[in-house]
């Protein structure tokens, strides 16, 4: 019986998911990833230097240059 | 990094351009683009968007589209997240018993960009008109025009006071004095947005805004305000970095 309803509710996630559409990444209130990234001078950032008194946007782009 | 290089010069940009050489990052967060063939010159691309970060680094929004050729407009972030109030293209409308100002988060816009729409309204003295959910009354109402051009999404509607009316012994949800409306829009394809352009490249998208407006005491005739948006449409930019600094 348990099996039963564990399939069902395995079922239910999936429709939801498939309805709502793919969720990209770190849930909202979850911890961005750290890292140490090169930038257009060459220069080395991380996220807590770019992380100002409000935050900040990062945004993901697939080139400069297509 | 010499193509970020190549290209922050040439757009005049200031803020930090990284690249991510392995697509490091982007797999670690799980926003790899493998619908590519892992052949492809383009495999490991990150699907496009934008994570909202408070001071901590925690998430505190996320703008990716399932579309791969649609955005969202920085403007478009900017009033939703941070409620800056477009400045560009605000055109008035005064009504009997408000006062309306219509605008863009952006007037120059590309194909699949998502950008938002925003209506200002500020009712007369002592008037209000019905918020959504409301029983029995006319609650406003923000329609778009259907149009090949664009996709409207849903309107996003503030929070509504309660009203007591006294003479009726009713609590009926209603705005009063200013609120703000905004809704999406995502431009369609460029071969769906060229025959709606006219001579000088600018197309127009259109809606009606439908209320009834009432004081304590007497409710008015409901009424339609029509509104139009006006973009300059932009092409892609299609300049690309010298021939030596292009990926094989």
């Amino acid at each position: 019986m348990r099996t039963i309803n564990r399939a069902w509710a395995l079922l239910f996630l999936l429709v939801c998911y498939s309805l709502l559409g793919r969720d990209y990444g770190p849930p909202v209130g979850g911890k961005m990833a750290g890292f140490e990234l090169p930038d257009q001078d060459g220069r080395l950032r991380n996220l807590s230097n770019l992380l100002g008194p409000k935050g900040a946007v990062i945004l993901f782009y697939r080139s400069a240059d297509w | 990094m010499a193509v970020l290089h190549n290209f922050a010069e040439r757009r005049g940009i200031h803020f930090p351009l990284l690249s991510d050489p392995d697509s490091k990052l982007i797999r670690e967060l799980g926003i790899l683009n493998e619908t590519l063939p892992k052949d492809s010159p383009f495999f490991g691309v990150p699907y496009p968007g934008s994570f909202v970060l408070d001071a901590q680094g925690v998430i505190t929004a996320k703008y990716f589209e399932d579309d791969f050729r649609e955005r969202y407009t920085s403007a478009d972030i900017l009033t939703r997240q941070f409620g800056v109030r477009p400045e560009a293209g605000r055109s008035e409308v005064e009504g009997k018993q408000l006062k309306l100002e219509a605008a863009a988060s952006n007037l120059v816009v590309a194909a699949g960009q998502t950008l938002s729409l925003t209506l200002d309204i500020e009712m007369k003295p002592n008037m209000h008109v019905y918020a959504p959910g409301v029983e029995g009354y006319i609650p406003i109402d923000w329609k778009m025009k259907e149009s090949d051009a664009m996709a409207a999404h849903a309107v996003s509607y503030p929070p509504s006071v309660k009203l007591h009316l006294a003479a009726i012994d009713e609590t009926v949800p209603v705005y009063r004095d200013h609120f703000q409306l905004t809704r999406d829009i995502t431009i369609g394809q460029d071969a769906k947005v060229r025959p709606a352009l006219d001579g000088s490249g600018k197309f127009t998208v259109e809606g009606t805004l439908r209320y009834q407006a009432c004081d304590d005491r007497v409710c008015y005739i409901p009424q339609e305000i029509p509104l139009k948006w006006t973009f300059q449409y932009a092409e892609f930019d299609k300049q690309r970095v010298p021939v030596e600094l292009r990926r094989k």
